[in-house]
C-alpha cells in the first residue's frame, strides 16, 4: 500500500498534466454525440481531479521537491538528457489556484454560457493542462512550450464568442503581443543554451555558477524575464490586458486574471532563483524588479480607478496588483516571497469573485457600464455584496487573504529596507478597493447624483438567457465560496506556516539543484519563521479599506465638492488624461512599448 | 579551399535571406507579401540545409514555403471579401436614403 | 567575423519583423511580420548548434565519432517551427473574423470604429 502511494506520488505531476490533456480529448471526441451535462460532467471531474492532486502534492512536497523525470530518463553523475518535472510546495500552491479557479469557472459556466459547444470544455481542460505544465516544468524550453500553448488556448478562449465584433479584435491584439512576448524569451533560452550547453533549469544554474560572469547571461536574463513579464502583464506590456479582459467571456477573465498572470510573476521568481541568483547583480535586478513593480502599480490603480467599463477596471486592477507581486518577488528574499505568494492566493480569490459578478451584470442587464447601470443593481443583493466584499478584498480589508498577503509583504519591505515601496503598495490598495467600491456604490446602491448616460442601453450582447433560480445558485455559488476561501487563508495558521516552508524551500537553491539533478541528499529542509501578523497590521489594512472608501465616496461625490477643492485635483486629471491617451492605441503601439520595455529592463540590469 | 567555398556560401546565403526577410516585411501589399513569404520560406530552408540540418529544412519548405503562405492567402482572399461585402452593406442604406 | 554573421542575421530578422508589426496598418501583414519575427529564432537556434567543418548529426553513413552540429537546437527548432504555424494559423482564423465583423482590417480604422460605438473609456 506505501509503495503503490510512493509509487503514485512520484507520477502525480505527470497526472496532473496528462489527465486535463486526456479529458480534453474526451470531450472532443464524446462530446460530438454525448449531451452538453457530459461535457460539464467531465470537466468538472477532471478538474475536481487536478484540484485534489494539487492539494495533496501541496501537502506532501513539504520544505522537499516531488522530482519526475519523463520516461524515467534519470541522471547520472549530475548529467542527464530527460525532461523533468519539478514539484515543490510553492509550483503545487499555483496548481491548487488554477484548479480551484477552474473549478469555480466550470461551475459558473454551467447556467452562464448555455450556447457554447464542446470546444469551449476541451479548450478550457487544455488551458488547465497548459498552465499546470508551465507551473511544474523543470525545464526551459518546455516551459516555452507550455507558454505557447497557454497562450495559443487563451487567444482562442478569448476570442471564442465570435459573434461579437469587439472580441476577436481583442484576442488578436492579446495574441500578437504574447506570441512576440514568447519569441523574446525564446531568445533568451537560446542564449542559456549556447552558453551551459543545458535546457534543465538545475542544470544551466549550476552550470552558469561555475563560469565566470558574462554579458550575455545578463542580456538571456533580460529576454527571459521580457517574455514573461509580457504575460504578467507588468507596464509597459500590459496593454493586452484590458483588450482582452473586456471582451472576453468572463468566466476566462477569472482564469486570466487570477492565475495566468500569476504564472507570469511565478516564472521570474523560479527562473531567477535557479538560475539567475549569484550570476546576475542581484541588487541591480532588486531595484528593476521593484521599481517596474511600483511603476505597475501605480499606472494600473490610476487608469482602474477611472475606468467605468467593469470589465476594464477589473483588468486595470489586476495590473496594479502584479505590480505588488512584482515588488514582493523583486525583494528577492524568503518572507516577502511567503507574503508575495499568499497575496497571490488571495487575490485570485478576490477577482475571480469579482470577474464572476461582473458576468451577472452583463447576463442581466447585457451591460457592463458603471453609468448606465446606476441604480439598476439593487435587484441583485446577492451579487451586490460580491461586489462589495471582493473590493474590501482589493483594498486589503481584515481577516481578507489579501489583508494577510499585504501585511506580511508589507513588513519583509520594511525589514528589507524598502519602506518607500509600502505607500506605493498602499496605493494600488486603496485605489482599486475605491475603485470597486464606487462601482459597488453606484450600481448596486445607487448613491451620488445620477450620472447623464444612465439606463440607455450600450449594446454589449448578452452571455446567456433569463434568470431562474437554480442559475442564481450557479452564478453567485463560486463567488461566494471564493470569498469564503480568501478568509479561510488569512484564518488558518497552517497556511501561513505553509507558505513560509514552501518560500524558504523555493530560495533555496542549492537544494533545488541537488535534488533534481539527484547529487546527493539535499540535506534538512531549510526552517523558516513562521510569520505573524501584528496589531498594527490589522490596524493598517482597517485604515487602508477606510481609505478606499473614501476615495470611493470621492470618485462618487467629486462633482459637488467646492470648486476651490475641486482645483486641487487638476494635475491628477491631466495625469489621467495622459494615461488614457497612451492606452488608446493599436497592435502596433503594444509592441513598440513592447520594445521599450525590453530596452528598459536591459538597461537596468547590463549597465 | 573547400571550406572557403562553403562560407562563402553560407554567408551569401544569410545575406540574402536577411535581404528577403526585409522585403516580407516592407511589402505591404498582403497579396504580394505572401509570395515574398513564400521565398523566404524557401531561402530559409536552403540556409538550414547548409546550416547542417535536413530534417529542419524539410519542416521548413513544406510549412515555412507552403503551408503557411498558403494560410495566408486564403486568409487575404477571405479577408477581401468580406471587407467588400461590409462595405457594399454600408453603402446599401444611404443609397436607399436618396 | 564570419563567425557572428548568422547572429548578426538573426538579430536582424527579429528587429526587422518587429518593425513590421509596429508599423502595420493590415493585420494579415501583422501576422505574417509576426511569423518573420519567430523565423529569427529558427536561425539563431541553428546558428547556436552550428560548428564549421562538422556535418549533420545523422549517423547513416557516418562513423560515429565524427564531428556533427548539435542534433538538440535542431530538435528544439522543429518544435519551434510547429509552434510558430499553429500560431500563425490561429491568428490569421482571427484575423478574418475580425474582418467579417468590422469590414476592415486596419488597426487603425477598427480603433476609431470602437470609439465611434461608444467604447469611451473616460469618466
Amino acid at each position: 500500500m506505501t509503495t503503490m502511494a510512493s509509487e503514485l506520488t512520484g507520477v502525480l505531476p505527470a497526472i496532473l498534466i496528462a489527465g486535463p490533456m486526456l479529458g480534453a480529448a474526451v470531450v472532443m471526441i464524446a462530446g460530438r454525440v454525448a449531451p452538453r451535462w457530459f461535457d460539464d460532467a467531465l470537466a468538472m471531474v477532471v478538474a475536481l481531479g487536478s484540484l485534489a492532486g494539487g492539494c495533496w502534492l501541496t501537502g506532501i512536497t513539504g520544505g522537499g521537491r516531488i522530482v519526475e523525470w519523463i520516461g524515467d530518463w534519470q541522471p547520472r553523475h549530475g548529467q542527464s538528457v530527460g525532461i523533468v518535472l519539478v514539484a515543490d510546495r510553492m509550483s503545487a500552491g499555483m496548481v491548487v489556484i488554477i484548479a480551484g479557479l477552474m473549478v469555480a469557472v466550470l461551475t459558473y459556466s454551467w447556467h452562464f454560457l448555455e450556447e457554447v459547444d464542446t470546444t469551449y470544455h476541451a479548450l478550457l481542460l487544455c488551458f488547465l493542462a497548459s498552465m499546470t505544465g508551465f507551473a511544474l516544468a523543470g525545464d526551459l524550453f518546455d516551459a516555452f512550450v507550455w507558454f505557447e500553448m497557454m497562450g495559443v488556448v487563451a487567444y482562442a478562449l478569448v476570442g471564442m464568442r465570435v459573434e461579437e465584433p469587439r472580441s476577436v479584435h481583442g484576442a488578436l491584439g492579446f495574441g500578437i503581443v504574447n506570441t512576440l512576448g514568447a519569441s523574446v524569451s525564446l531568445v533568451g533560452v537560446t542564449f542559456l543554451y549556447a552558453r551551459t550547453g543545458e535546457l534543465n533549469l538545475a542544470a544551466v544554474g549550476r552550470a552558469l555558477r561555475a563560469a565566470p560572469t558574462d554579458r550575455l547571461v545578463t542580456v538571456a536574463c533580460v529576454f527571459l524575464m521580457s517574455g514573461v513579464l509580457v504575460k504578467a502583464a507588468a507596464v509597459p506590456f500590459h496593454f493586452w490586458t484590458a483588450d482582452a479582459e473586456a471582451v472576453a467571456p468572463t468566466p476566462v477573465c477569472a482564469l486570466l486574471s487570477g492565475a495566468m498572470v500569476a504564472l507570469g510573476v511565478f516564472a521570474v521568481a523560479r527562473w531567477w532563483w535557479v538560475v539567475f541568483a549569484g550570476v546576475v547583480d542581484t541588487a541591480s535586478m532588486r531595484h528593476a524588479l521593484v521599481v517596474l513593480g511600483a511603476v505597475t502599480a501605480v499606472i494600473g490603480g490610476i487608469m482602474c480607478f477611472s475606468q467605468r467599463h467593469i470589465k476594464r477596471l477589473l483588468a486595470y486592477s489586476t495590473v496594479s496588483h502584479v505590480g505588488v507581486f512584482l515588488i514582493g518577488v523583486g525583494l528577492l528574499n524568503g518572507p516577502a516571497l511567503a507574503a508575495t505568494g499568499l497575496y497571490v492566493a488571495g487575490h485570485a480569490c478576490a477577482k475571480a469573485a469579482l470577474f464572476l459578478g461582473s458576468g451577472v451584470l452583463l447576463n442581466r442587464f447585457e451591460s457592463v457600464d458603471e453609468h448606465e447601470l446606476f441604480g439598476r443593481g439593487r435587484a441583485l443583493p446577492g451579487t451586490g455584496l460580491i461586489f462589495a466584499v471582493g473590493g474590501l478584498a482589493l483594498a486589503g480589508l481584515p481577516p481578507l487573504g489579501t489583508w494577510l498577503g499585504k501585511t506580511l509583504l508589507e513588513e519583509a519591505a520594511s525589514s528589507a529596507g524598502a519602506t518607500w515601496v509600502v505607500p506605493i503598495i498602499l496605493a494600488a490598495s486603496v485605489l482599486t478597493g475605491g475603485a470597486v467600491l464606487r462601482v459597488t456604490a453606484r450600481v448596486f446602491l445607487g448613491l451620488g447624483p445620477r450620472p447623464e448616460d444612465a439606463g440607455k442601453s450600450r449594446g454589449e450582447q448578452p452571455e446567456a438567457g433569463p434568470f431562474r433560480m437554480l442559475q442564481i445558485v450557479s452564478l453567485l455559488g463560486p463567488g461566494s465560496v471564493l470569498l469564503a476561501a480568501s478568509v479561510a487563508l488569512a484564518a488558518v495558521p497552517a497556511v501561513r506556516s505553509g507558505a513560509a516552508t514552501a518560500a524558504a524551500a523555493f530560495v533555496d537553491t542549492p537544494a533545488y539543484v541537488a535534488q533534481v539533478l539527484g547529487l546527493g541528499s539535499p540535506g534538512p529542509a531549510a526552517a523558516a519563521a513562521e510569520p505573524v501578523w501584528t496589531g498594527s497590521g490589522v490596524g493598517f489594512g482597517l485604515a487602508a479599506a477606510a481609505a478606499a472608501v473614501v476615495v470611493a465616496c470621492l470618485g462618487i461625490w467629486a462633482g459637488s465638492l467646492p470648486v476651490a477643492v475641486r482645483r486641487l485635483f487638476r494635475p491628477a486629471r491631466v495625469v489621467i488624461t495622459g494615461l488614457h491617451a497612451v492606452h488608446e492605441a493599436h497592435v502596433g503601439e503594444y509592441v513598440g512599448w513592447l520594445m521599450v520595455g525590453v530596452a528598459a529592463l536591459g538597461c537596468a540590469l547590463v549597465f | 579551399m573547400h571550406g572557403a567555398i562553403v562560407d562563402v556560401l553560407l554567408g551569401g546565403l544569410l545575406v540574402l535571406t536577411a535581404a528577403t526577410a526585409t522585403a516580407v516585411v516592407l511589402t505591404r501589399n498582403a497579396g504580394r507579401q505572401a509570395i515574398v513569404l513564400s521565398a523566404y520560406g524557401l531561402l530559409l530552408g536552403l540556409l538550414m540545409v547548409a546550416l547542417q540540418a535536413p530534417d529542419v529544412a524539410l519542416a521548413q519548405l513544406t510549412v515555412g514555403a507552403a503551408v503557411v503562405p498558403l494560410l495566408v492567402v486564403l486568409a487575404i482572399s477571405r479577408c477581401d471579401r468580406e471587407v467588400v461585402r461590409r462595405r457594399r452593406r454600408r453603402r446599401r442604406p444611404r443609397e436607399e436614403q436618396r | 567575423m564570419f563567425a557572428v554573421l548568422p547572429y548578426l542575421a538573426a538579430g536582424w530578422i527579429f528587429l526587422i519583423g518587429c518593425y513590421g508589426l509596429a508599423t502595420s496598418r493590415n493585420l494579415v501583414h501583422a501576422v505574417v511580420s509576426l511569423a518573420v519575427v519567430q523565423s529569427s529564432t529558427y536561425l539563431l537556434l541553428l546558428a547556436v548548434g552550428w560548428k564549421r567543418d562538422a556535418t549533420a548529426p545523422v549517423f547513416g553513413d557516418i562513423s560515429p565519432g565524427a564531428p556533427v552540429v548539435d542534433p538538440i537546437v535542431q530538435a528544439l527548432t522543429l518544435t519551434d517551427i510547429v509552434v510558430g504555424a499553429t500560431v500563425s494559423a490561429l491568428l490569421l482564423a482571427l484575423t478574418i473574423q475580425v474582418a467579417k465583423r468590422h469590414g476592415t482590417i486596419d488597426p487603425e480604422e477598427i480603433r476609431s470604429l470602437e470609439q465611434d460605438s461608444g467604447d469611451d473609456d473616460g469618466q
